[in-house]
């Protein structure tokens, strides 16, 4: 992993747990950043990004109050709250993987598994800095591609509804098949 | 990979129907925010974090003190009221929960593994069930081990024969659960 200098990044934290903001600030600081700002709920996180805007967003699932750390990604990912596009890292205890695929049905762009080290926090700022992905607008999504990965020599099969109108600019060489999905 | 800003073509003629998705590409401000730093390692960045969290390790220790206390509560009311049963089981849970995700960066692999199993044990388990209260009170006895022993390595030989027995424990308790639900 290359070594960046993080200082001029902001970014946001929301986490109930007044052990866990002051962990990931302590963190956060050691690996270079000098704008964070830490929220102990949505509400308040909504109340700051309205004043400030951020880079980063990182945000605990399971929060104390009404909304969640997945009805914020929504939020965000509705425009109802910052900037849309902004990238976001969803933290939590459960990494069971129906709740990976639910965090990135709502449109995380990375997921970060407690417990954190220094190692992981930075690589998935790292992941955010060097390999964005496009945004997926459709009728029920918007948010990064949840397709990570790009095989040009993919050939199907080709399941998503949308991949029929793909094909005629995107899959290149590819041999499609009718859509499944 | 062409990327458009407007929705995509779908396709010759204007019978097409229209587009069902857009794509947009990522301006990504934050990489030009995040300068690289030719000559520095990222493991000097790491060691000053880890030098950063070290210095809450005296107050992690009196939270798991604590908290280990509280889940020995939940407990004991879930053992003498079965009406609370499923409540204090939740909390309990909410406990569990809150110390898995703390436990290993603080230095405490053992506590995240532990309440990761017993999270995962409560899930599985039927909420109201005497059963449950017992062997989850068995993930409760390991904790309490640990914490009076400041156990943290699960590598050497007390955290071994601990961490072999709770697994065990663990998926016995969870297949039963699950034959129970089924």
């Amino acid at each position: 992993m290359k070594a960046y200098d993080l200082s001029k990044v902001s970014l946001i934290m929301v986490d109930d747990d007044k052990f866990m903001r002051s962990l990931l600030l302590q963190m956060l600081r050691g690996l270079g950043f000098k704008s964070v700002m830490a929220c102990d709920g949505v509400d308040a996180a909504i109340d700051e990004m309205r004043v400030s805007a951020y880079d980063i967003a990182m945000i605990d699932w399971v929060l104390g109050g009404e909304k969640s750390g997945l009805d914020m990604v929504k939020m965000i990912r509705k425009g109802e709250i910052g900037e849309r596009m902004l990238p976001i890292i969803m933290l939590t205890a459960n990494t069971k993987l129906a709740a990976v695929m639910e965090a990135r049905d709502a449109g995380i762009t990375e997921f970060l598994a407690k417990p954190v080290s220094a190692q992981t926090v930075y690589s998935r700022v790292v992941e955010v800095i060097e390999a964005p992905r496009q945004f997926v607008r459709t009728k029920s999504y918007f948010g990064p591609d949840r397709r990570r990965r790009k095989d040009e020599k993919f050939e199907g099969p080709f399941r998503r509804a949308e991949d029929a109108n793909d094909l005629s600019i995107d899959a290149g060489n590819a041999k499609p098949e009718p859509a499944k999905v | 990979m062409a990327v458009s800003d407007s929705p995509k073509p779908a396709g010759p003629g204007p019978q097409s129907e229209p587009p069902n998705h857009e794509l947009i590409p990522n301006p990504n401000p934050v990489s030009l925010k995040a300068a690289p730093m030719p000559g520095r390692m990222v493991e000097e960045l790491f060691a000053r974090a880890e030098k950063a969290v070290a210095t809450l390790q005296g107050e992690f220790t009196q939270i798991l003190a604590k908290e280990a206390t509280r889940g020995e509560k939940a407990l004991q009311i879930a053992k003498a009221e079965p009406g609370k049963r499923a409540a204090q089981l939740a909390r309990l849970r909410g406990i569990w929960h809150d110390l898995r995700g703390k436990g290993s960066t603080m230095g405490y692999p053992l506590v995240s593994t532990i309440c990761d199993l017993g999270c995962d044990y409560l899930d599985a388990a039927p909420k109201d069930a005497q059963e449950t209260v017992e062997i989850a009170d068995k993930f409760a006895e390991t904790l309490r081990v640990v914490v009076a022993k400041d156990l943290k390595s699960s590598t050497d030989a007390t955290g071994k024969v601990l961490m072999a027995t709770l697994r065990q424990v663990a998926e016995m308790a969870e297949r039963k659960a699950k034959e129970a639900k089924a």
